[in-house]
């Protein structure tokens, strides 16, 4: 039996290019996650237009200028709402809306090179607002079928444009073969190299005049209902911060890598009392936190690679003596961010939103949960604003009062008014971890007071209803609380590393205590179960982004340099340096060998040349007259007598390069021997 | 003229030159300004941001163009023209340059278009006139294949082969490459093309001229009407040829021969008064040409004459190309006309105020088709 596989259509192949490369523009964008979940629909435009445009099913242009204006409009909105740091989102938005409209309202080939320049802007845009590693794979395959639309568009333009069939030229089946494919992949490919080689060696002069450009906004919300949607249903691995330099058993013990801070309670929400830090300066220009709870014996020194993920907020875990910008965090990887501090929060800052990783380093403590260290001598001091503050409750209860009456008494003391405030919040946390439990299907969606709801009826939750919960419960006792947003426990790599990501979200508590600090407390029963290895595919994807954050998005002038040094150092070197003399030797006499023997040839085929031409002569006039020619005739003794310019234009030419010794242009005896083979006899002629 | 204009009509004699020496010349199209334009914006955007991504994206667009130029070049080495000789051209008459595309590299050459630039050699160096052109999607490695580029000649002259060339914009549609064989490169008999007059519906006139003018006696036996002679029969003569009344009386068959009659020596005689504008000149020629084509046809011995032109009337194959070429580079003037002999019957072509006097028949010009279609 014989199979006989499908050929592609011009047209077909030309369709599927473009569909995957306006795709592919969209999905760079849209994994950059900055975008709005609806925006996800624009993915599906380009199946869309396709299926559209096989079926010949035209939508009308006005269509097409409804929905750009509708775009535009959604740009300016957002610009008008997020000013000029939602320039790139606004922007996106709009380019994102323009190509949907172009790519289904196209109905020319003219149409279609504008999707795919729309789209090639896109991906441009895309590199503002997506510096994961999955630009780089979306990149990759957006240039793999660019190059496929743009050059089977423009074979289908060049047919239609002298005068072939639109219909005519797509149905052609014998333009894509095996071999164009071979061709437009390695077209592919050296586009993708040469693109790679321009980004090595081009040096990196960063102005930073538009930096503003790559700020990226806070995933970390502001507010919490309790009734939303829980952050440990999330299983992003999306990595938010790398941490090196942290000692296995401090991993072990469980990491809390400390986010936003919320001050505001209440049994609906969590949320953090404005003004929030941009827009309020930050309280103190040393880049510490000294307020937090200091562990004498969880003294560390670790580097922290942070996402632009938290806005200008950073990730620290916990009490912090220094914190020390290395590299990164700017558009501009030439200038680093600045870290400016701490605000009113307990909340290190950077000057700006962060763009890019940014890495710096710290020293301080590392928390454990619940532990509390002893007094220090240089204590830190909650002003009465703050303790207030701390201590502000919504009305409350009977019934919740009574549950927290009923966790004190349950360790033994009776006394609410007592000041041991770290038997006060053992007894409630174990209390919270004894009698409710982790659940992340109890959700308590639709009901009013949710936290309430948890504490009294339902007794199950996560880990933001555990956090509110025991804050709440900590306020009514006196202890100034607040609940902590940020990640715990992480993923080990095999380099020591550890990784963080979306999926290890979590909320906790942090409590005071006089002469000590902020002391890191958490009563969410299943908290530590989050540590884990990557190994397989997530050990090789961390290794990948690894490389992709270093050697791509913090590639900067500096190594550049260094690059160029190391090639000096080589070349300087006696083994390289004999070898790169040897290398000229040998490109010289290769230039050498080339040039002799394209003379040789050009001598070879110039006696070809006239050689050929006496027979085209000879041919010729055997066909046209209608006696032989003698083999003994000459050249010019066989077109005698003859009246067809040509054959004594070719007698007159082969003459003067046989005789004459003069040399024969290729380009004109290939011209002169075509149009003698185009002689036919008088009654033959056209 | 403007200095702009001027300064923009030398910037783009220049760049004519230039690509003419060089034998190349390049064009961006307008998505190829757009990508110049992107990829200033973005080189611009990437050096102020030092936004790495960016540079990444700003290598893919200048490594496209780059790539694009050199996939243009090979495709263009790859098609090597050569003009073929082509079948009659007629103004007004649209009609096919062959040119043989010869494939000798070992790549392919994908989305060629070829075309002729003519120039009219009589206009003393007029405007360029590109014909259509043609386009090959692919020609494989080592193939041959003729492209038949249209041309669509609007008026008879000799026009000369200023250039054969190949274009192309492939692969990705941002620049338009040709590449240029100069014309005097070409083999002689292929630089310059002849342009025939254009043809009009002379038939029925040619028929009415052929009854009014009438056939002259050949001096010869033949199948005419009149007798010539007679002669003894001999064996094989049709038996209802012999005359009887003379056989009776001399006692021998004899055979009535009947002369022959051949038709008029003709001359097509142009008259242009001074009133004729171009086209009624035109509407002359293409009258007189076509009505020398339906007249040899017809058996007539046929020549043209007119001021500075004489194509004597004479029995020959050739006689229609050297009528017809003749008049496809006849430009009216002050010059007299030949002297005829006065058997010769003359067919005066008159137009504007010439006269039509000494002529056995005047006929006025019969408008071409391009002329009245414009």
């Amino acid at each position: 039996m014989k199979y006989v596989i499908p050929r592609l259509t011009l047209g077909l192949a030309h369709e599927l290019g473009l569909m995957a490369a306006t795709t592919m523009a969209f999905l760079i964008i849209l994994l950059g996650g900055e975008m709005p979940p609806w925006m996800w629909l624009t993915a599906f435009a380009p199946v869309l237009s396709m299926a559209l445009s096989r079926r010949e099913v035209r939508v009308p242009p006005i269509a097409g200028t409804v929905l750009g204006l509708g775009a535009i409009a959604v740009g300016v909105m957002a610009l008008v709402q997020g000013g000029l740091d939602a320039a790139v989102f606004a922007g996106g938005t709009t380019l994102m809306g323009l190509t949907v409209a172009r790519v289904l309202t196209r109905h020319s080939l003219a149409h279609d090179q504008q999707a795919l320049l729309l789209s090639l802007v896109l991906v441009l845009t895309g590199s503002v607002l997506n510096v994961s590693l999955s630009y780089f794979v979306v990149f990759v395959g957006f240039a793999i079928a660019a190059v496929w639309a743009l050059s089977t568009r423009q074979l289908l333009a060049g047919a239609e444009a002298t005068g072939m069939s639109a219909r005519q030229a797509r149905a052609r089946d014998d333009v894509i073969t095996p071999l164009f494919f071979a061709a437009s992949a390695g077209v592919s490919l050296v586009v993708l190299l040469a693109a790679v080689l321009i980004f090595v060696s081009f040096p990196r002069i960063g102005f930073g005049e538009l930096g503003f450009l790559g700020r990226k906004g806070s995933q970390l919300p502001p507010s919490v209902g309790f009734g939303g949607s829980p952050r440990g249903l999330s299983t992003s691995t999306q990595v938010v911060a790398r941490l090196r330099g942290i000692d296995p058993d401090d991993f072990d013990d469980g990491l809390y890598l400390r986010g936003i801070v919320y001050d505001e309670l209440t049994f609906d929400a969590f949320s953090q009392s404005s003004p929030d830090a941009l827009s309020a300066p930050p309280l103190d220009r040393r880049a510490n936190l000294p307020s937090l709870a200091q562990l004498p014996d969880r003294e560390a020194t670790y580097e922290v690679t942070q996402f632009p993920v938290g806005g200008s907020l950073l990730f620290t875990l916990g009490h912090t003596r220094t914190a020390m910008t290395l590299s990164g965090g700017t558009a501009n990887p030439n200038r680093a961010m600045m870290i400016v501090g701490h605000d009113r929060h307990d909340e290190l800052r950077t000057e700006s939103p962060l763009a890019g990783a940014f890495r710096f380093q710290v020293r301080g403590s590392i928390s454990i949960p619940g532990v509390v260290p002893p007094p220090r001598a240089r204590a830190p001091v909650l002003s009465d604003d703050d303790r207030v503050r701390h201590l502000r409750l919504p009305p409350i209860d009977a019934q919740v009062e009574q549950l927290r009456q009923r966790f004190v008494v349950a360790v033994g003391s009776d006394d609410d008014s007592s000041d041991d405030d770290d038997v006060v919040a053992a007894s409630i946390r174990n209390g919270l971890l004894r009698g409710f439990r982790y659940s992340l299907n109890d959700q308590v969606v639709g009901v009013d007071l949710p936290l309430r709801h948890f504490l009294i009826t339902t007794r199950a939750g996560h880990c933001e209803l555990f956090a509110g919960g025991y804050a709440m419960l900590l306020r009514m006792s006196g202890i100034p609380a607040r609940v902590v947003g940020g990640f715990q426990g992480g993923a080990r790599a095999d380099d020591g590393s550890i990784i963080f990501q979306q999926r290890h979200a979590h909320a906790w508590v942090e409590w005071w205590k006089d002469g000590v600090g902020w002391i890191v407390d958490d009563a969410t029963p299943q908290a530590t179960a989050t540590r884990d290895r990557l190994t397989g595919i997530g050990a090789l994807l961390e290794q990948l982004r690894v490389l992709w954050d270093d050697r791509v998005l913090d590639y900067a002038l500096v190594d550049q340099e260094s690059a160029l040094r190391g090639i000096s150092r080589a070349i300087r070197g006696k083994h390289l340096g004999t070898l790169f003399r040897g290398g000229v030797v040998v490109v010289i006499a290769f230039v050498v060998v080339v040039v002799g023997w394209r003379r040789l040839r050009r001598r070879r085929s110039s006696k070809d040349v006239g050689d050929a031409l006496a027979r085209a002569i000879v041919a010729a006039v055997d066909r046209v007259s209608t006696t032989p020619v003698p083999s003994s005739a000459t050249i010019a003794e066989a077109v005698a007598g003859r009246t067809e310019a040509v054959l004594h234009e070719a007698a007159r030419l082969y003459e003067r390069h046989r005789y004459g010794n003069e040399a024969l242009d290729a380009v004109v005896v290939d011209g002169i021997i075509a149009a003698l083979r185009a002689l036919r006899r008088p009654t033959e002629s056209r | 003229m403007g200095f702009i204009a001027r300064a923009r009509q030398r910037f783009q004699q220049l760049v004519e030159r230039f690509a003419q020496l060089s034998g190349r010349s390049l064009r961006p199209t307008t998505s190829g300004r757009w990508i110049i334009g992107l990829a200033l914006a973005v080189g611009f955007a990437a050096m102020n941001t030092g936004n790495n991504l960016l540079f990444f994206g700003w290598g893919l667009v200048l490594s496209s163009i780059v790539i694009s130029g050199i996939l243009s070049e090979s495709t263009l080495r790859a098609a090597t023209p050569t003009p073929l000789p082509p079948d009659e051209l007629r103004a007004g008459l649209a009609t096919t340059l062959p040119v043989q595309l010869d494939n000798t590299q070992r790549v392919p050459a994908f989305g060629v278009a070829v075309s002729v630039i003519l120039r009219r050699i009589d206009d003393g160096g007029g405007a360029d006139l590109r014909s259509g052109a043609t386009f090959e999607l692919r020609l494989s490695p080592g193939t041959t294949r003729t492209a038949n580029v249209p041309l669509l000649p609007r008026r008879r002259g000799q026009l000369a082969v200023q250039s054969v060339r190949v274009a192309t914009a492939a692969p990705f549609g941002f620049f338009a490459k040709e590449r240029i064989l100069d014309g005097a490169r070409l083999p002689l008999a292929l630089r310059s093309l002849l342009v025939l007059p254009e043809r009009v519906d002379t038939r029925v006139l040619g028929h009415s001229l052929w009854a009014r003018l009438g056939e002259l006696p050949a001096g010869q036996a033949g199948t005419g009407d009149e007798l010539f002679s007679l002669r003894p029969y001999r064996e094989g003569d049709d038996p209802r040829r012999i005359a009887w009344k003379r056989a009776a009386k001399t006692g021998r068959l004899v055979i009535r021969e009947n002369e022959a009659t051949q038709s008029r020596e003709l001359v097509v005689d142009l008259r242009i008064g001074e009133t004729a504008s171009v086209d009624d000149v035109e509407d002359a020629v293409a009258t007189a040409a076509s009505l020398i084509e339906d007249l040899l046809e017809l058996g007539h011995s046929v020549g043209v004459r007119a001021a500075g032109l004489n194509v004597p009337s004479v029995r020959s194959p050739r006689q229609r190309d050297a009528c017809l070429r003749a008049l496809a580079t006849w430009k009216p003037g002050s010059a007299t006309s030949a002297a005829l002999r006065s058997s010769t019957g003359i067919i005066a072509i008159v137009c504007g105020n010439a006269s039509g006097e000494h002529a056995d028949v005047v006929v006025k010009p019969i408008v071409r088709p391009s002329r009245s279609t414009a």
